[in-house]
């Protein structure tokens, strides 16, 4: 999570959609760090998580189409595109997005900050 | 190979989805193909991807219908929306009126197999698959095996899994009603008959139980009151005479009851309906087999728990009546309960089938030459569809418009194949070669039409959409480039034409093969000797009915025997029950034994036909005596009873012709001795493909009982002159004026009959063989001369560069001969399968018979050369410097 560290907590907007599902989650977060192909963000979040193909296309494209549907991420600009065939689609977070990563994020240290204690509290005993 | 499965798998998605997406998801795949290393995580990649589409589509396709999640207003790109459908019709006759002879062929191509197995399906639909006119018909049995005694239809009474019973008895009786004597169909039934089968009066009533006490009553049918009485309002209560006797008339059938036929009626056809006489006491003689039995079983029972009770009544029979009611090895009598749907469909039924199974082959044969044009028709279209695409139109809707154009033609090849079909359905009635069964009401109907437009729609979608579907290539640019040169045909479309072409071969060979083992068979029957003379003799079927003893019969038809042979021009004359080929394919007649005993010793299994019969008849036929001599007058009238038998009878029994003259048999129940003065030829009596029955002849005087059959046999030096008919009748009619003699017809009349069945299927198999034959040979001129035409620059340089025109020409037929070596073998292993279909139908000789095998496969590949050859002269006659300037 050390990649969390860029981003700054906002106000919490979308409640509704917390929690997030962890494949949302990891789609989100490796956008946030820049625009990338259908691709470029399975590899991604493979080195990311660390397991095997987390995806497989037609279902990324599926979790893509209703995440752009919601508003969370869009079509990047074909100049922001990095790398990779010129020709491919590529997708960033839009503001919407971005905002409920941050909100998901806080979330998560909160209930974390809870948790470490409790873990602590427990292997002393 | 993967990723294109991959491909084709996402067409599982919804056009939106795979438009918008399809290509991304593809390339995804690909390049995670790509990139992985070792053969374990590209197998999880693999597995996990192809399994997870299809879940992936459905829920896509939720989505879509359900519409969970919000994606915008739908702007329906290539939707398919009515509009569309007629804006596709509109632009499909279009393009259909711009391409005519593509068209015309396509329609005609269909409707002339759809016409053709709608036929064929119509007859076996209605003549197998409908059920019978009846209440209740599918719990209707008859008793199988034959006629049966009184006895048999008495002790079935007692059986609880049947409701009811009816017995009936068909026979033809003369009546005499204002101008010549007519002869008509009467059938007497017992008391439940005529309600079993429902049927109910027009006028009148039906018969009730005190009929059966007084006989002499008559329910006519509906055709017989028009065509016999000009349907009389006061036909109720007249007196008619009928065989000599009084019966009056109580009631009119309704139009609409059809008689059950075969095994009950003789084709169905009955004029009076009158109550069985149970008084006459040989009717329980359990040697009497006149009745046909039917019953109808209690709901909800199986025709194996009617059969345990009838088993049980023919045990009991058996024990009672040993002599009579056991067969050879002492079993009981079997008496079968069998459904009547089955019985009176099962002589046609396997018929039927061989008839519906051509017809299929040759439907499949049109299509795969629809697919030809499809094909070819595609290749020439890639340019517009890639043109299309390039101007914005979607894969679905380029799909849309080949689907709307394929099912305007299956619609308009539907409509052509029904209306051969009613064309063919005539034919084939006004022939109804095998006699078929329930064939009164057949036409096309609903049901028929749903069948044909699903026959059309399914094979124009299967044969013409698939290979359309190519024409959407996938490559845009190299398709907008359009170059001619080897571009339009990939190696797949070649390798597609060249299994169509191999297909259309083997099963062309399949019908040829089977129309040559028919035709053979029908021309060996042919060769046969019937064992009688056929020129120049006639014969009169008459009815002698009301005779009221043997003495009388043959006194009476004695009469007429001489007032034939009295005729100018006749020189002999003689009679018997019946005559050579009247009774083909049905052994129900006459007088048969399988009693037989010489010195004491029995023989088992012999069915022996005792043929009591004139001294004339066997000069009348010029049947000789292959030994020995025919009874002289004297012999014939008294003891022992004299007798010719048939030379494989003496054969059988005596081992030899000159072995068996003088000797004494013990012939019937009875075992009446009769004295064997002489051999006769064979004969083939049920016609030219049976085997000639074992006769014993003997002479007319001793008939010992009276029978409503004399068939009269006159033969003739010459040409019979005109109105010869009509002198016949008269001679007949001289000596006996009340006689009907409804048929006057030839030898070589009767002897066509009896083949016209061999006939038939040899010239309907023989026309299915030579259209399957004549389109598989279009199918592969068409490949060739397509080949050729695209091959057409690279031949102009071959030969400009030096080589041979005969090389070129040997290069494209043998390519069309290679296909049709290679159909030609598989359409071998067709035809060795289908040949225990028509194993039945054929005569003397096996399905396997190589010379006809071989004969077929000749047949095609003269056929195949020719039809590569014509292309091959154009591939030679390419003229280089014209190929070369095109450039």
């Amino acid at each position: 999570m050390e990649a969390c560290g860029i981003l700054r907590p906002g106000p919490m907007s979308n409640d509704s959609h917390l929690p997030l599902a962890p494949r949302d989650l990891l789609i989100l977060s490796v956008l946030a760090e820049g625009p990338l192909h259908g691709y470029g963000i399975i590899k991604a979040v493979e080195a990311r998580s660390q397991a095997g193909v987390l995806l497989d296309p037609a279902n990324l494209y599926r979790v893509l189409r209703r995440m752009r549907g919601l508003g969370w991420i869009q079509e990047a600009e074909p100049k922001a595109v990095v790398a990779g065939d010129t020709r491919r689609r590529t997708y960033e977070v839009a503001p919407e997005g971005r905002t409920l990563l941050a909100a998901e994020l806080a979330r998560l240290e909160r209930l974390l900050d809870q948790a470490r204690p409790a873990l602590a509290r427990g292997r002393g005993e | 190979m993967v990723l294109r499965l991959y491909r084709m798998m996402l067409w599982l998605l919804p056009g939106r989805v795979r438009s918008e997406d399809g290509e991304e998801i593809a390339w995804v795949f690909g390049e995670l193909l790509r990139t992985r290393r070792g053969f374990v995580s590209h197998g999880l990649l693999v597995v996990k991807a192809f399994a997870s589409l299809p879940w992936i589509a459905a829920l896509e396709w939720k989505d879509r219908f359900v519409g969970s999640s919000p994606q915008g207003p739908d702007r329906n790109p290539g939707g398919w929306g009515m509009s569309q459908w007629t804006r596709n019709l509109r632009y499909a006759l279009r393009t259909l009126r711009r391409s005519p002879a593509f068209a015309f062929t396509t329609v005609i191509l269909l409707g002339l197999g759809v016409g053709a197995v709608t036929t064929i399906f119509t007859v076996v639909d209605h003549v197998v698959l409908r059920p019978l006119p009846y209440p209740a018909a599918e719990r209707l049995l008859l008793i199988d095996n034959g006629s049966h005694s009184g006895l048999v239809f008495r002790e079935l009474q007692g059986i609880a899994t049947v409701e009811r019973w009816g017995a009936a008895r068909s026979e033809t009786a003369n009546l005499v009603w204002e101008g010549d004597p007519i002869r008509i169909q009467e059938t007497k039934v017992s008391e439940d008959f005529l309600s079993l089968f429902g049927a109910r009066p027009a006028l009148g009533r039906l018969l009730v139980p005190d009929d059966f006490a007084d006989p002499n009553v008559v329910v006519i049918s509906h055709g017989a009151w028009q065509r016999i009485f000009g349907s009389a309002p006061d036909i109720l209560g007249r007196t008619l005479r009928v065989d000599g006797a009084s019966v009056m008339v109580v009631g009119v059938l309704e139009e609409a009851f059809v008689p059950p036929e075969e095994e009950i009626t003789y084709g169905g056809v009955t004029d009076f309906w009158r109550p069985i006489d149970w008084s006459f006491e040989d009717l329980f003689d359990p040697e009497t087999h006149i009745l046909e039995i039917v019953g109808r079983m209690a709901p909800g029972l199986t025709l194996a728990d009617v059969n345990l009770e009838v088993d049980r009544v023919a045990a009991d029979l058996a024990r009672r009546h040993p002599d009579q009611m056991t067969d050879g090895e002492g079993n009981p009598y079997p008496i079968p309960a069998a459904s009547l749907q089955e019985i009176t469909t099962r002589r046609v039924r396997a018929g039927l089938g061989l008839l519906l199974g051509a017809v299929s082959i040759l439907l499949l044969v049109a299509c795969l030459n629809v697919a030809h044009l499809f094909l070819a028709r595609g290749l020439g279209r890639v340019r517009e569809m890639a043109v299309r695409r390039a101007l914005g139109a979607g894969t679905s809707s380029l799909i849309q418009q080949l689907l709307v154009e394929s099912l305007v033609l299956g619609t308009a090849g539907g409509a052509v194949g029904v209306g051969l079909a009613k064309l063919g359905l005539e034919s084939f009635l006004a022939l109804n070669p095998g006699r078929l069964p329930r064939t009164g009401d057949v036409a096309v109907d609903l049901r028929i039409l749903g069948f044909t437009a699903a026959v059309s729609v399914g094979t124009v979608l299967l044969f013409g959409m698939v290979p359309a579907l190519r024409s959407i290539g996938h490559d845009l640019t190299n398709d907008l480039k359009g170059s001619s040169r080897g571009s339009t045909s990939g190696r797949g479309a070649g390798r597609m034409r060249g299994a169509l072409v191999i297909a259309e071969v083997a099963l062309s060979l399949v019908l040829v093969a089977q129309a040559g083992l028919l035709l053979r068979s029908f021309m060996r029957a042919q060769t046969l000797d019937p064992g009688i003379r056929v020129g120049g003799v006639w014969t009169i079927p008459l009815n002698p009915t009301g005779v009221a003893s043997p003495e009388e019969y043959v006194l009476a038809m004695d009469e007429v025997e001489a007032s034939l042979a009295a005729v100018p021009g006749v020189s002999s004359a003689g009679y018997s029950l019946t005559l050579p080929f009247e009774m083909t394919g049905r052994g129900r007649c006459c007088w048969m034994t399988s009693r037989l005993s010489v010195d004491g010793e029995g023989f088992q299994g012999l069915r022996l036909l005792l043929q009591p019969v004139t001294e004339g008849f066997f000069r009348t036929l010029d049947i000789p005596m292959v030994s020995g001599r025919i009874w002289d007058e004297g012999e014939a009238v008294g003891e022992p009873w004299p007798a010719v038998i048939s030379e494989v009878l003496a054969i059988e029994i005596f081992g030899s012709a000159q072995a068996a003259v003088g000797r004494t048999m013990g012939v019937g129940g009875d075992g009446t001795q009769v004295l064997v003065t002489g051999v006769s030829g064979d004969t083939h009596h049920f016609g030219l493909d049976q085997d000639p029955p074992l006769f014993v002849y003997l002479p007319i005087e001793k008939l010992p009982f009276t029978i409503p059959m004399a068939h009269m046999a006159v033969s003739v030096q010459g040409e019979a002159p005109p109105g010869w008919a009509r002198t016949l009748r008269e001679a007949v009619w001289e000596v006996a004026p009340q006689m009907p003699a409804p048929t006057v017809r030839s030898m070589v009349d009767w002897i066509e009959r009896s083949t016209a069945r061999r006939r038939f299927d040899s010239a309907l198999f023989g026309t299915f063989g030579v259209v399957a034959l004549l389109l598989a040979a279009a199918g592969l001129y068409g490949t060739l001369l397509f080949t050729v035409g695209q091959r057409r620059r690279e031949l102009g340089i071959r030969i400009a560069l030096g080589a041979g025109r005969g090389s070129v020409e040997w290069g494209v037929v043998s390519k069309g001969v290679t296909l049709a070596i290679l159909g030609s073998g598989l359409g071998l292993f067709g035809s060795w399968g289908m040949g225990r279909f028509i194993e039945s139908r054929l005569f003397g000789l096996e399905p396997t018979d190589p010379g006809t095998l071989l004969g077929a496969v000749a047949v095609l590949m003269m056929a195949a050369f020719l039809a590569s050859w014509l292309p091959a002269r154009r591939a030679a006659r390419v003229d280089p410097m014209e190929v070369l300037r095109e450039e």
